[in-house]
């Protein structure tokens, strides 16, 4: 890890209350370009939480949060869309009722000027909605004009991730992408999350799967009850070493014994 | 704070009680109170209000109280009724709205020797098991169809304006008796030439109720007559027929006859302008003066009244509207000309 | 996975595309409706009173059912509309002695936007539900009708009849109300906004998942209260456009129409849970309506069956419309 580069983002003490629950505790940490960072931790750690602030969901309750070195004070989505940070969630991201190529460039659609009334571009959101389909491996019988309610939970990922890449994202957000997904369209997924690093995005990976994310993130980042409590590079813990973490904790080790 | 502005408020009350309770002794022998359901945003109001005025100038030893509420809930007019029973009034005038909510009240109230005349509304019931009130003073839904159906036959009959070939009662609420009986009376009337009358629920949206009447009278080409229950919907009545050019107006040669109710502004301008044949009066200005006058009687000079008061129908056509115009003018004052939507 | 079937995917697309929309139903229906209506009574049917008194009643229907389906798109519900068509027309008419025709309207729509803006805020920062918040406003306006006019409703007055501004709503063209035809500009206008325009994608996402609405950048706020003063606006324009065609009115103006606004608009396909349905289909469900009340009527059955016809139809439509929402696969 070169840690010489400056970080594409840096969270610095970051709390962050929902009411009276704390989901995050004075959490620091940085991410860098052209990484896969693999974010972990149990049911309820803090995880959605920490990547909600990233794209702009929900803003901190103090701390600090940098992009680009840049202080980022105000929180929107819309603004951290802009900034080039995309977030694919399972649940998230895509209207059902809207056709593929309506959902491909929801929130920036082209328009096109006809007598200087701006109408939305649907000829180029077909084409390039259609170019996704091809390129990122989903049916051929998939239909640019149908609903996307009718692609299977790995093509909507996919769908997503190209949607990323099409818009030039420099960081990409999965949310336990993998959910609910087949043997076969989880590796697509994976395959598509590291050719993303490869092609130098920052991709910040949260998955209950262990193993599938020892195999390809570059570093973990462990969240136990809103606390950052390991951040390893893959070539320092085992895959092995990472699950036990989890599961018993670290905060935990000499107070309250827990028997699994 | 609040606390001392409460607490003058309440002193000057009791003050104003006090002073207001003497004056009643020293300057009035009887006290009468119209409890009415007609409030103070329905133009109808100042019927009563001022017929009670004319006659308290008749009689300055008599005070009188109308008390209403504008949102009108049985609940709230029972509430009020109870009110006014309380502070023990000589007399109570009251529409029975409701025969089971008020018979309770008006009968405690009777029992306490407090006379009840009925007005607008009456009880429906048989004489012997209504509410025992000294007498009814109103008009008559039934009565007022049947007689504007026999005023028109009558003008048909001399020529003046076409016979009826078929009617159309124009309801515009289903729930309402009293419109269901202006029609049944009108029917009854029509009757006697064998004229069909038929009731058309036409809703109360004027949009709504002009297409609804057009579609009816579309179809139904024989219809010559229209009869309106509300006079604010013969200008629609009168609208439609014109578009579908059925020739609307009050002449012999005229293909539809517009008739109405109520002496309001909309109706007697309608008969003047030649658009509305005849329309009727229930007598609102009577239905005001008269409960205080049987009350005042009953009171002072022992009267029981031996039959219900009718105040209507009272037809009005061409021949007599002359002689309403000014009268309504000046229970209206300025609002006359505002509710003149022809 | 299957290989795709290409050729045969070709023959039925326009059939299967069709069937997949949500208005398919309706545009059926509408079609059905007027064929069997002209087949059993032609006589009347082909009159040309009664396709101008179905053309004008659907005129002021329609704005009122256009308004209604972008608000429901956008998963809420305006049941005010009906109270709101009501004072915004009294309002023109008020102040129209004082203001004269030009500004009358013009602060009769600024009413209609402000009644449509307080909605919004009830619904989207007062966090009350859209079916609670409009219901209070139907109750509301129509209070203030009563309230302010005095139980009876002044007269427009001559001049304002005749002023070109008035006749531009109320007058003819060709035969052809103007109504009618402002409703039909409106009509393709909100059919090409909601189709063709960013804001009609974000609306439609807004109504169709919120969440991802917002994850995407959509301003769901900004968005819905946008549907709520175009709803608002539209049923002003179209109490305003009453008044101009027929100046005859009363405090009654407008009631009911909240239900039967919501039932063209879901019997032309609008889902009531947002983001599926078609200015079209609102426009054909107000055509339909329409024509079978006024069909009902000549035939003779007593009007108030309407209003369980109303309901009939309304239970029958949305059956349809989801029945065929499942079989073309969504
Ligand atoms: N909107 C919210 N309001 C209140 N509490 C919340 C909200 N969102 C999350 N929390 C709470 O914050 C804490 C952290 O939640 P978070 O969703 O970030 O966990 P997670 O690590 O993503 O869990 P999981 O693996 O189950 O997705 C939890 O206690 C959760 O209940
Ligand atoms: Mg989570």
């Amino acid at each position: 890890m070169e840690t010489e580069r400056a970080p594409l983002i840096s969270l610095r003490n970051v709390n962050l209350w929902y009411g009276t629950v704390q989901a995050l505790r004075d959490v620091s940490v940085d991410f860098y370009q052209g990484e896969l960072v693999g974010l972990v931790g149990d049911n309820g750690a803090g995880k959605t939480s920490l990547v909600n602030i990233i794209s702009g969901i929900v803003a901190p309750t103090s701390g600090e949060v940098y992009l680009d070195g840049q202080r980022i004070t105000s929180f929107h989505p819309k603004l951290a869309i802009d900034l080039g940070v995309e977030t694919t969630q399972q649940s998230v991201g895509l209207c059902d009722n809207l056709s593929i190529a309506r959902n491909y460039f929801l929130g920036r659609e082209p328009v096109r000027r006809i007598a200087g009334i701006p109408f939305i571009d649907l000829g180029k959101m077909r084409k390039e909605g259609r170019k996704a389909i091809t390129a990122f491996g989903l049916r051929e019988s998939v239909d640019v004009d149908g609903e996307v309610a009718l692609l299977s939970g790995g093509e909507r990922q996919a769908f997503k991730i190209a949607r990323a890449v099409y818009f030039r994202s420099r960081i990409l957000i999965m949310d336990e992408p993998t959910n609910n997904l087949s043997v076969r369209e989880r590796e697509r997924v994976n395959d598509l999350a590291v050719q993303l690093k490869d092609q130098s995005l920052l991709v910040i990976y949260i998955t209950h799967d262990i193993f599938q994310i020892h195999r390809i993130a570059d570093r973990f980042i462990i969240l136990e009850n809103g606390a950052k409590v390991a951040d390893v590079p893959r070539n320092l813990m085992s895959a092995e070493d990472l699950e036990r973490i989890i599961r018993e904790g670290v905060g935990n080790d000499a107070g309250s014994p827990r028997s699994g | 704070m609040r606390g001392i502005t409460l607490r003058f408020a309440a002193i000057v009350v009791l003050l104003l009680l006090v002073t207001g309770g003497n004056s009643y002794a020293a300057a009035y022998k009887y006290r009468f109170v119209m409890v009415s359901h007609i409030g103070s945003n329905d133009p109808n109001m100042k019927w009563l209000t001022l017929s009670m005025a004319e006659f308290e100038k008749r009689y300055p030893d008599v005070k009188t109280e109308y008390v209403s509420t504008n949102e009108y809930s049985l609940q709230k007019f029972v509430e009020l009724l109870r009110q006014a029973i309380a502070t023990k009034p000589n007399g109570i005038a009251v529409p029975i709205v409701s025969s089971d909510a008020l018979a309770p009240v008006l009968k405690g109230a009777i029992a306490q020797g407090i006379p009840v005349v009925a007005f607008n509304i009456p009880d429906p019931r048989p004489q012997g098991k209504r509410i025992p009130y000294l007498t009814y003073v109103g008009g008559d839904e039934y009565l007022a169809g049947l007689r504007l159906g026999q005023h028109a036959l009558e003008l048909a009959k001399a020529g003046k304006i076409p016979n009826p070939q078929r009617v159309l009662c124009a309801i515009h609420d289903a729930a309402h008796q009293g419109l269901k009986l202006r029609c049944k009376g009108m029917a009854d009337a029509m009757k006697t030439i064998n004229a069909q009358v038929d009731n058309l629920f036409i809703t109360a949206d004027p949009a709504r109720a002009r297409s609804i009447m057009q579609s009816y009278l579309t179809k139904n080409k024989s219809v010559n007559y229209i009869f309106a229950v509300a006079s604010w919907s013969s200008p629609w009545a009168y609208g439609v027929a014109k578009e579908l050019g059925r020739n609307p107006g009050v002449g012999a040669s005229n293909g539809t006859i517009v008739i109405t109710v109520d002496e309001s502004p909309v109706a007697l301008e309608g008969i003047k302008q030649g658009k509305v044949l005849e329309t009727h009066s229930q007598g609102f200005w009577l239905q005001g003066y008269a409960p205080m006058e049987i009350l005042y009687w009953y009171n002072n000079l022992g009267l029981w009244p031996q039959a219900d008061f009718l105040t209507g129908p009272v037809i009005i056509d061409s021949t007599n509207v002359g002689r309403w115009v000014p009268f309504v003018r000046n229970v209206f004052g300025t609002e006359y000309d505002k509710q003149v939507t022809w | 996975m299957r290989a795709p079937a290409v050729g045969i995917q070709h023959v039925t697309r326009p059939l299967t595309r069709f069937r997949k929309r949500p208005d398919a139903a309706i545009v059926l229906g509408t079609i059905l409706v007027f064929l069997v209506f002209g087949a059993v009574d032609p006589e009347s049917w082909f009159q040309f009173f009664t396709m101008i008194n179905i053309t004008r009643y659907a005129a002021i229907l329609g704005l009122l059912a256009i308004g209604q389906t972008i608000v429901i798109l956008s998963r809420e519900i305006d049941l005010s509309v009906g109270s709101v068509y009501g004072i915004v027309a009294i309002a023109f008419i008020a102040s129209e002695p004082t203001l004269g025709v030009p500004l009358s309207l013009l602060a009769a729509l600024m009413l209609a936007a402000a009644i449509g803006l307080l909605n919004a805020l009830l619904v989207l920062r007062g966090g009350i539900s859209s079916m609670i918040a409009t219901l209070g406003a139907l109750f509301f306006y129509r209070g203030i009708i009563y309230v302010t006019t005095g139980g009876t409703v002044m007269r427009f007055s001559q001049g304002a009849r005749a002023h070109w501004l008035t006749q531009a709503f109320g007058g003819q063209w060709l035969r052809l109300d103007n109504a009618f035809l402002w409703f039909m500009l409106i009509a393709v206008l909100a059919s090409l906004v909601l189709y063709h325009s960013r804001f009609g994608n974000h609306l439609l996402a807004v109504g169709g998942d919120e969440t991802t609405a917002l994850a995407r950048g959509v301003t769901v706020v900004r968005t819905k209260t946008i549907a709520f003063v175009a709803c608002s606006l539209l049923a002003g324009l179209s109490g305003i456009v009453t008044i101009a065609q027929n100046p005859q009115t009363h405090v009654t103006l407008g009631m009911q129409l909240e239900l039967e606004s919501i039932a063209a608009a879901v019997i032309g396909g609008t889902q009531l849970g947002g983001g599926r349905g078609t200015v079209l289909g609102s426009v054909l469900g107000t055509f339909f309506l329409t024509a079978v009340r006024s069909e009902m009527i000549t035939l003779g059955a007593p009007p108030s069956w309407y209003t369980a016809f109303v309901g009939i139809a309304l239970l029958l439509g949305a059956t349809i419309n989801t029945v065929m929402a499942r079989r073309s696969g969504a």
